[in-house]
C-alpha cells in the first residue's frame, strides 16, 4: 500500500519542479518588465504631451506666417523702414524722444494701428498658451522670440507710453520677447 | 491551474512590454502625417516668404534696440 502511494510522487516530482522553475521566470519577467514598463509608459506619455504642446504652438507660428499677420507684420517693418534714415539720425544722436514720436507717427493711420492691435492680440494668445502650459516654451522661444522682439524694438517707445496707463497693454509682446529656453517635460 | 498562471503572466508581459512600445509608435504615426498638412496649408507662404523681395520687408533695416546706445523700453522684460 506505502509502495503504490510512493510510486506516482516519484513520478510527478521532476514535472513539478520544472513547471515552478518556469512559472518564478515568468515571474522574474513579469517583474522586470513591469519596472522597466512604467517609466518607458511614463516617459511615453509626457513625451505625447509634449509633442502636442509643440504641435499647438506650430499652429500659431502657421498663423502667424499665415496672409493675414503677415501682411500686418509686414506692413509695420516697411512704414519702419520707409523711416529708417530717421530713426538712424535719432539714435545716432541718442534723441530718444525723437524716435518715440517718429514711432507714434507711424502708428497714426487706422492700418497701421489695425496692424499693430492684431499682433498684440495675437502675441497675448500666444504666451496666454505658453504661460497656461498648453504651447512649448521652447518652441514659442525659437519660433515667435524674434518677430516679438523686432515689433518692440521698433515700436516699443509707443508701447510703453501706452503701458504707463494700461500696464497690460501688449504684455503678449512683452513676455514673448522676454522668454528663455527652459527645460521642462512635465 | 498552472496553466492558467503561465497564461497570465505571458499576458501580463505581452501587455506590459507592449504597450510602451506600441503607445509611442502610434503618437508617431499621427505626428508623421502633419507635416504633409502643414506643407500643403504652409508650403505656399514658406515659398512666397523666400521669394526675392518679401525678406526685406519682414526685417527692421534699423534696430534701436541692437545700436551702440539703445532705448531705454528695450531694457522692459516684464
Amino acid at each position: 500500500m506505502s509502495e503504490t502511494d510512493d510510486t506516482p510522487r516519484t513520478d510527478d516530482a521532476p514535472r513539478r519542479s520544472s513547471g515552478d522553475v518556469l512559472a518564478r521566470l515568468l515571474s522574474y519577467l513579469v517583474a522586470v518588465t513591469t519596472i522597466l514598463g512604467i517609466p518607458i509608459g511614463l516617459y511615453g506619455y509626457y513625451a505625447s504631451q509634449q509633442a502636442n504642446r509643440v504641435n499647438r504652438t506650430f499652429d500659431f507660428y502657421k498663423d502667424f506666417r499665415g496672409d493675414g499677420l503677415q501682411k500686418d507684420f509686414s506692413l509695420l517693418v516697411t512704414r519702419w523702414n520707409e523711416k529708417s534714415a530717421q530713426a538712424d539720425g535719432f539714435l545716432k544722436s541718442d534723441d530718444f524722444t525723437g524716435l518715440s514720436q517718429l514711432a507714434a507717427s507711424l502708428l497714426q493711420t487706422d492700418e497701421t494701428q489695425t496692424a499693430l492691435s492684431r499682433l498684440i492680440l495675437f502675441f497675448d494668445e500666444a504666451y496666454s498658451c505658453v504661460d497656461k502650459s498648453l504651447c512649448d516654451n521652447n518652441a514659442a522661444f525659437a519660433l515667435l522670440q524674434n518677430p516679438a522682439d523686432q515689433i518692440f524694438s521698433m515700436y516699443g517707445s509707443y508701447l510703453e507710453t501706452v503701458r504707463q496707463q494700461h500696464p497690460n497693454y501688449a504684455d503678449g509682446i512683452v513676455k514673448v520677447r522676454a522668454m528663455t529656453k527652459s527645460w521642462s517635460l512635465l | 491551474m498552472r496553466v492558467s498562471r503561465c497564461g497570465f503572466a505571458i499576458l501580463l508581459w505581452t501587455v506590459s512590454v507592449g504597450a510602451p512600445a506600441i503607445w509611442p509608435a502610434a503618437a508617431n504615426a499621427q505626428e508623421t502625417s502633419k507635416p504633409e498638412d502643414t506643407r500643403a496649408s504652409g508650403g505656399a507662404a514658406a515659398e512666397s516668404k523666400s521669394a526675392p523681395g518679401r525678406a526685406p520687408k519682414d526685417i527692421p533695416v534699423v534696430n534701436p534696440c541692437k545700436a551702440a546706445h539703445p532705448p531705454s523700453y528695450c531694457n522692459v522684460r516684464n
